[in-house]
């Protein structure tokens, strides 16, 4: 593995107290390498968005640690914390909410440079051109507003968002579950091609684990708060040593008519 | 080719929303589904696969009138009779009795303060079987459906069911009438690949054994391969090829098709083949695509 950029340890989280908590995560470690794109997979509950929301801040861990690039954003000096905010971008898995319906897409793509400062307006003006020309946006699209935009637009608008401040890491939360199957692709082969040439480091949150195939170097499965297996996607996916992960897999819908109905046959004689 | 008499029969159908219902203005009707014409035969599985805005939900939806303000053009046949123009009461007869439909969300299906018991015997108390023997349909068929003690869990309220649980709660509610037709909209997008698959079997098994037809509507084609007899794929409003499940993914013809067929990622693909979308195979063959 390349050396590890982005650090999460014995992570725990709760939430609520008494008989009703839920613990969400349970002694959660993992790393992700410099340069990797890192599948983080499971189930509705199984706390993966609970780490995204760890990492950027919107929960705030019970016990364990998290670090960046050597930053510890707990006990961080403000300007650590300023890179770290900086350098770790998020992709939110619905377009329709993420982005701001009063503001024009160019005022969008302009906040977080706004809000993180140093950017001067010519600055401003060239990384979002450099940006929208990347992922096939058109500079007439800057004075629109998100509702003229169809779902795959609006995710490629997000995408931008979180690339025009120059992240090393990009913590994607489901970013193409929302998507029609006509823009899932363009959405999965964008992020492929701008982790290449940004050369960036993506932890990617997903159910789908066709789409983690195609997408990650590595796979970090979490089943109910706890880590089930992690390691690299080809030896994962050829050999799954956890039964959770297995029978993940099991269910993925094969889109081939023969293969699937001889699976259900077999899993109805099982069931008697 | 079946002989068997359609249950029924949708004859360019049309659906549109008049100019006076429209949101936001606009000249003119906003057709949403234009001249589609479709067959289900008795047991028969028909997939209806598109995207959002692809009008397939509204056609679902058309055939059992569950939005009074759409103009419906052409033929609804059910049966012997015609539902396009049906009066209310005749629709009535046949919603919930003889077609039910089960919806996507079932967090939103169920009313949450009625028990899980009152709402699967409501189709059957409502057309006015006494309460003790609805109670013991609605408890046969919560069984059916592999929700464990039954019996107990009639008095319990849809909050204390997991997403796959209410899902079944829903299809045991769509079922106990026996109907001849089920509408499923989209029943399994909301759940995890592992409750998909149970409930889809339980749609699969349910069908074969009350000779259910199934009209199933969804964005994932991957998922009717191993479910439908029959799919049927609209692209902005019209059909654009109907085949057997069979030949549609062996030689799908339509572009579209072959789009969505090859741009969903595979769990047995080489990871560095890269991903054809939809819109380079409707470009390389001349048609065009609204993404």
């Amino acid at each position: 593995m390349p050396e590890p950029l982005l650090k999460v340890d014995g992570l725990q989280k709760r939430f609520g107290r008494g008989k009703n908590a839920y613990q969400a995560l349970t002694d959660v470690s993992f790393e992700v390498g410099q340069g990797e794109i890192v599948g983080l997979v499971g189930e509705s509950g199984s706390g993966k968005s609970t780490i995204i929301r760890c990492l950027v801040g919107l929960e705030k861990e019970d016990a364990g640690t998290i670090s960046y690039d050597g930053i510890d954003p707990v006990s961080a000096s403000k300007a650590d914390l300023r890179r770290y905010r900086r350098e770790v971008q998020m992709v939110f898995q619905d377009p329709y909410s993420s982005l701001d319906p009063r503001m024009t897409v160019q005022e969008i793509l302009e906040e977080p440079m706004l809000v993180i400062g140093g950017f001067s307006p010519a600055d401003r003006r060239a990384r979002i051109h450099e940006l929208i020309d990347m992922v096939g946006l058109l500079p007439e699209h800057l004075t629109r507003h998100p509702r003229h935009f169809s779902g795959g637009q609006r995710q490629r608008i997000a995408i931008v968002r979180s690339l025009v401040v120059d992240p090393r890491v990009l913590l994607c939360d489901e970013p193409v579950s929302a998507l029609d199957v006509s823009v899932q692709a363009q959405v999965l082969n964008l992020i492929k091609d701008m982790q290449r040439r940004l050369d960036l480091t993506v932890l990617f949150v997903s159910h789908d684990l066709a789409v983690v195939k195609y997408l990650c170097t590595r796979l970090v499965v979490l089943d109910k708060g706890v880590i089930a297996e992690t390691g690299d996607v080809p030896a994962i996916y050829d050999a799954p040593q956890d039964p959770y992960t297995r029978a993940l897999m099991e269910a993925v819908p094969v889109p081939d008519p023969v293969l699937e109905r001889a699976r259900r046959a077999r899993r109805l004689e099982a069931a008697r | 080719m079946d002989t068997t008499t359609p249950l029924l029969t949708l004859d360019r159908l049309s659906v549109s929303v008049p100019e006076r219902e429209r949101i936001g203005g606009g000249v003119g009707d906003l057709t949403l589904v234009e001249e589609l014409s479709l067959q289900i035969r008795p047991g028969e599985r028909v997939a209806l696969v598109g995207e959002s805005g692809s009008g397939k939900s509204m056609t679902a939806r058309s055939i059992l009138r569950l939005d009074p303000h759409l103009r419906l053009a052409g033929s609804i046949r059910w049966k012997d009779q015609e539902l396009v123009g049906a009066p209310e009461r005749r629709l009535r007869r046949v919603r919930g009795r003889e077609i039910s439909m089960i919806f996507q969300d079932p967090m939103t299906a169920l009313n949450p303060v009625l028990t899980i018991g009152e709402q699967v015997a409501e189709p059957l108390t409502v057309r006015g079987m006494p309460k003790r023997k609805a109670h013991a349909k609605a408890v046969e068929m919560l069984d059916r459906l592999g929700v464990p003690k039954a019996k107990e869990r009639m008095r319990a309220y849809p909050g204390q069911f997991s997403g796959g649980m209410r899902q079944r709660v829903v299809m045991a509610a769509a079922l106990v009438a026996q109907p001849d037709l089920l509408i499923a909209d989209e029943p399994t997008t909301a759940l995890d690949v592992r409750v998909q698959e149970q409930v889809l079997d339980l749609l699969e098994e349910q069908s074969r054994e009350m000779n259910l037809a199934v009209l199933f509507i969804t964005h994932d084609l991957g998922i009717v391969a191993g479910l439908a007899h029959r799919v049927a794929v609209m692209l902005r409003g019209c059909l654009v090829e109907e085949r057997t499940v069979d030949d549609l993914f062996t030689c799908p013809e339509h572009p579209y098709t072959r789009g969505l067929i090859g741009s969903v990622p595979r769990l047995d693909a080489d990871p560095d083949v890269r991903l054809k979308t939809v819109a380079d195979y409707m470009s390389t063959e001349g048609a065009t695509t609204h993404a």
